[in-house]
C-alpha cells in the first residue's frame, strides 16, 4: 500500500518539478544503519551555490510516512579544508513549509549560519533518526524462529535540488541472513552491506522505492511510557525515579512459550527474546534500587567507577515479542555536581533521556520537582518540548512544590543531552523545614505549660465549700478541746488515787509532790485551751456549739477546784491526824459536789460528741 | 618522556571537560557549583547531638514544672526552657531525617 502510493507520488513529482536551481547537490553519500531496532540515516551532502545569490538554508523532505517515525534530526558542518578538521558546529532544523511543493512531504531547513556565496560549496552532515521503520514480518512468530524485519527506503536522494552523484549503503546486523532486497542496477551485496548506486544526475524530487528484508534479533526495547522524576533537595541531594512500562516491539509470539526449550538452547529457541537491560547512570550515584509492584527484584548487578555508574537489570522474566513488564529504578545523586548558581539564578543541569542503551521510548515525561520556595521557574531544554507547571505536596510541605512537567514523543539515545532548568531561591527559606518541626515542637511545651498552669477543681469558691471547710475546722478545735478535757479528768482521778494510798500508807511527801504536778500539768492545758475557746468564738459556724463547750469548760474548771479543796482539807486533817471519820464527814458536801459535777461533764462530753 | 605523556593526557582531559561544560552549558560566565549547608557525613552526629540537648532540656522543663505549686514561679523561664528545647529538638528531628534524605 505504501509503495503504490509512493509510485504514484513519484509520477506527480516528476511531472511538476518545482524550480530550486539555486543549489546543487554534487556528492550525496548515505549510510543507512539497521543494526539495531533503531534506524539512524547519515547522509553526507556536498551543497554547491550555482545560483547568483548568497543562500541562507538548505531543505530537506522527507516523506510523511516516514516523518512520523522521524525521532531525530541535526545537521552539522565540519569547518576547516582538507586533513585538519576543526570544530563542529549544530546548525538549527526547523520545520517549514514551502509553497508550491508536492503533497504528503514534511520540510526540514539547516539555516546556515553565514550564507553559502556564489560559486561556494559545502559539506553537511544530516544525521536522522527513525524508530519504528523496522516492521516485524512476518509480525507473528514461534518460539523457534528467527525475527525478520522489512524496512522500505528510496534508492535515490529525495531532494528538491539536483543530485550529481550519490550513493546509498545500507548495513545489517553482522552475521545476519539477507532473506531478500530490492536489486535494482548497480546493487551490490558483500557480506552485511547492501550498495546501491553510484547514480548520477539524477533530476529533482527522484524516488526509487526498494525493501530489504533481513533477519534482526537485536533486542526491539520499547518503552511505551516512561516518567522520570528528578526531585533536588538543596540539603545535598538529587534523587531521580524512573517509572518504566516497557513492551518488546518486534514479532510476536503465536503459540506457546516453552521454558524447558528456552533454557535448554536459548540462541536456537527464543533468539530474539533479551534479558538484560544495561543502564548507564552518572558517576557517584548511591542508594540505586530496582523494584516493581511487587517488590525488590534482585536480578541486578551495579558497579561503577570515577565515570559512570552502571547498572544492569534483568526483568523478571525474559522478554518475547508482545510481551510487556513494568518496573521503577531510583538513585540519589550528590547535588553539587547538578547545581550551579549564575547571576542570581539558579541552574540544575541534568540529562534528559533514559540512562538504558538502546531504548526507543514512545512517550517520556520528565518532571523536575523543586523546593518549597523556588520561585520564576523555566526549563530549557535544547530540542522542542511540550512544557507546563505543576505541583506537587511532599514531606514537610505547607504550598507544594512546583513541579516543570517535559512531555516528548519518540525518544531516543540521542535526545539523552543536558537539559537546564533555571529558578530562584531565597537562602533563607532553607529554614523552612526546620522551623515547622522547632514549631511543633514547641506548641508541645506551651500545652504543657498551660495544663501546669491551669485550675481544674470544680468550685472552689462556692459558700457551700467555704463553709464545709471551716466545720471541718470547727471539728478538729473541739476534738482538741474534748482531748485536753479527758486529759484533766485523767489527772483528776489520778490525784483522788493519790488521796486513797494515804489513806492506805500515809505518805505526806509523796502526796504533796504529786498535787504539785497535777497542778502544772492542769495549767498547762489550760493554757492550751485559751486559743482554742478563741478559735471557736471567731467562727462563725460553731456558734451551736460554743455554749455547751464553754459550759464544759467551765465545769470542768468548778470541778477542778473543788478537787483542790477537797484534797487540800485532807491533807490538813492528815497532818493533823485527826481520824478518818472526821475527814469523811467533811469531805461528804464537796465529794457530793464532785460527783455530780463529774457527771454532768461526762454528759456534755457525749452530747459534743454526738454533733 | 613520561611527563609528557602525562601532561599530554591531561590536556586532552582539560580539554574535553571545557568544550563539554560549553556544550552543556550556554552562558560562558562564571558558574560554580551550589551544595549542602551541612555536609552529608556529618548529618547524624549532627542528629545524635542535637537530640541529646534537646531532651536534656526536656528534662529540666518538666522538672521544673513537677514541683507542686509555689509561690514565685516564673512563666519567662517555663518558656526559655521549653523554647530552647523545642529548637534543639526540631533540629535534631530534622537532621534525623536527612540522613535518609527524606527532605
Amino acid at each position: 500500500m505504501g509503495i503504490r502510493f509512493d509510485l504514484f507520488f513519484l509520477s506527480i513529482a516528476v511531472l511538476c518539478a518545482p524550480c530550486l536551481s539555486d543549489l546543487v547537490l554534487s556528492k550525496v553519500d548515505r549510510r543507512i544503519d539497521l543494526t539495531s531496532q533503531i534506524a539512524r540515516f547519515t547522509s553526507t551532502l556536498k551543497v554547491e551555490n550555482i545560483g547568483s545569490d548568497p543562500v541562507s538554508e538548505v531543505l530537506l523532505p522527507f516523506p510523511d510516512h516516514q516523518a512520523k517515525n522521524l525521532a531525530y534530526l541535526a545537521a552539522t558542518t565540519n569547518e576547516g579544508k582538507g586533513k585538519t578538521k576543526g570544530f563542529t558546529t549544530t546548525l538549527p532544523v526547523e520545520v517549514v513549509h514551502p509553497k508550491g511543493m508536492p503533497p504528503a512531504l514534511t520540510w526540514y531547513s539547516v539555516s546556515l549560519p553565514k550564507g553559502l556565496g556564489q560559486g561556494e560549496s559545502l559539506t553537511l552532515d544530516v544525521l536522522a533518526v527513525f524508530t519504528h521503520a523496522l516492521r516485524p514480518f512476518p509480525e507473528k512468530i514461534p518460539q523457534d524462529q528467527p525475527q525478520r524485519v522489512a524496512f522500505q527506503d528510496s534508492a535515490y536522494y529525495l531532494s528538491p535540488y539536483v543530485v550529481k552523484v550519490q550513493l546509498l549503503s545500507v548495513k545489517l546486523p553482522p552475521g545476519t541472513k539477507l532473506e531478500s532486497h530490492t536489486k535494482l542496477e548497480k546493487t551490490e551485496v558483500s557480506g552485511s552491506e547492501i550498495k546501491y548506486g553510484p547514480y548520477e544526475n539524477l533530476p529533482s524530487f527522484s524516488y526509487s522505492p526498494i525493501v530489504v528484508h533481513f533477519e534482526n534479533n537485536q533486542p526491539f526495547a520499547v518503552a511505551q511510557e516512561l516518567v522520570r522524576e528528578i526531585e533536588i533537595s538543596h540539603w545535598g541531594n538529587v534523587q531521580v525515579t524512573e517509572h518504566y512500562n516497557l513492551i518488546h516491539g518486534g514479532s510476536q509470539l503465536m503459540g506457546e512459550f516453552s521454558r524447558l526449550e528456552y533454557q535448554a538452547r536459548p540462541q536456537i529457541r527464543g533468539a530474539s527474546a533479551f534479558r538484560h537491560l544495561v543502564a548507564k547512570l552518572p558517576p557517584r550515584a548511591h542508594s540505586v534500587y530496582y523494584r516493581d509492584e511487587i517488590g525488590n527484584i534482585s536480578t541486578s548487578h551495579l558497579w561503577g567507577d570515577s565515570r559512570k555508574t552502571q547498572l544492569e537489570i534483568e526483568p523478571r522474566y525474559p522478554m518475547f515479542g508482545g510481551w510487556k513488564t513494568a518496573f521503577t529504578i531510583g538513585y540519589g545523586l550528590p547535588l553539587k555536581d547538578f547545581l550551579f548558581q549564575s547571576e542570581g539564578k539558579r541552574i540544575l543541569n541534568i540529562s534528559f533521556g533514559s540512562p538504558i542503551k538502546d531504548l526507543v521510548i514512545d512517550c517520556l515525561i520528565v518532571k523536575v520537582v523543586l523546593p518549597e520556595g523556588s520561585k520564576d521557574v523555566s526549563g530549557s531544554v535544547p530540542f522542542p518540548v511540550k512544557q507546563w507547571h505543576e505541583t506537587k505536596f511532599s514531606h514537610l510541605d505547607m504550598v507544594g512544590r512546583p513541579v516543570v512537567v517535559l512531555e516528548k514523543m519518540n525518544v531516543v539515545q540521542e535526545h539523552n543531552q543536558q537539559f537546564q532548568v533555571y529558578y530562584k531561591f531565597n537562602n533563607l527559606s532553607l529554614l523552612r523545614e526546620p522551623l515547622m518541626l522547632i514549631s511543633g515542637f514547641f506548641f508541645l511545651f506551651i500545652a504543657c505549660i498551660v495544663y501546669m498552669h491551669a485550675d481544674l477543681t470544680i468550685s472552689k469558691s462556692s459558700a457551700s465549700y467555704m463553709a464545709k471547710l471551716q466545720w471541718d475546722e470547727v471539728q478538729t478545735a473541739i476534738q482538741q478541746v474534748q482531748r485536753i478535757i479527758n486529759r484533766c479528768l485523767t489527772i483528776h482521778d489520778k490525784l483522788e488515787a493519790t488521796l486513797r494510798d494515804l489513806s492506805r500508807t500515809g505518805d505526806m511527801q509523796a502526796c504533796k509532790a504529786a498535787r504539785k504536778a497535777a497542778d502544772g500539768l492542769l495549767k498547762e492545758l489550760s493554757k492550751e485551751l485559751k486559743p482554742l475557746l478563741a478559735f471557736l468564738h471567731s467562727c462563725p459556724q460553731a456558734a451551736q456549739i460554743l455554749p455547751k463547750v464553754e459550759e464544759l469548760v467551765a465545769k470542768e474548771r468548778e470541778l477542778q477546784e473543788k478537787l483542790m479543796v477537797k484534797h487540800s482539807t485532807v491533807v490538813d486533817s492528815y497532818e493533823k491526824k485527826s481520824g478518818g471519820r472526821e475527814i469523811e464527814n467533811r469531805i461528804a458536801s464537796i465529794q457530793q459536789k464532785l460527783t455530780a459535777l463529774r457527771q454532768e461533764v461526762e454528759d456534755l462530753l457525749e452530747v459534743i460528741d454526738e454533733i | 618522556m613520561k611527563r609528557r605523556q602525562r601532561w599530554q593526557k591531561i590536556s586532552r582531559i582539560v580539554i574535553k571537560n571545557i568544550t563539554q561544560t560549553r556544550d552543556s552549558l550556554q552562558e560562558a560566565q562564571s558558574v560554580k557549583h551550589i551544595s549542602s549547608p551541612v555536609l552529608d557525613a556529618w548529618f547524624t552526629t549532627l542528629a545524635v547531638f542535637m537530640f541529646a540537648i534537646g531532651l536534656l532540656f526536656t528534662a529540666a522543663f518538666f522538672n521544673y514544672g513537677a514541683k507542686p505549686s509555689r509561690k514565685n514561679q516564673s512563666l519567662a523561664k517555663e518558656l526559655t526552657t521549653g523554647a530552647v528545647a523545642s529548637v534543639f529538638l526540631g533540629f535534631g528531628s530534622f537532621s534525623l531525617l536527612a540522613c535518609g534524605v527524606c527532605v
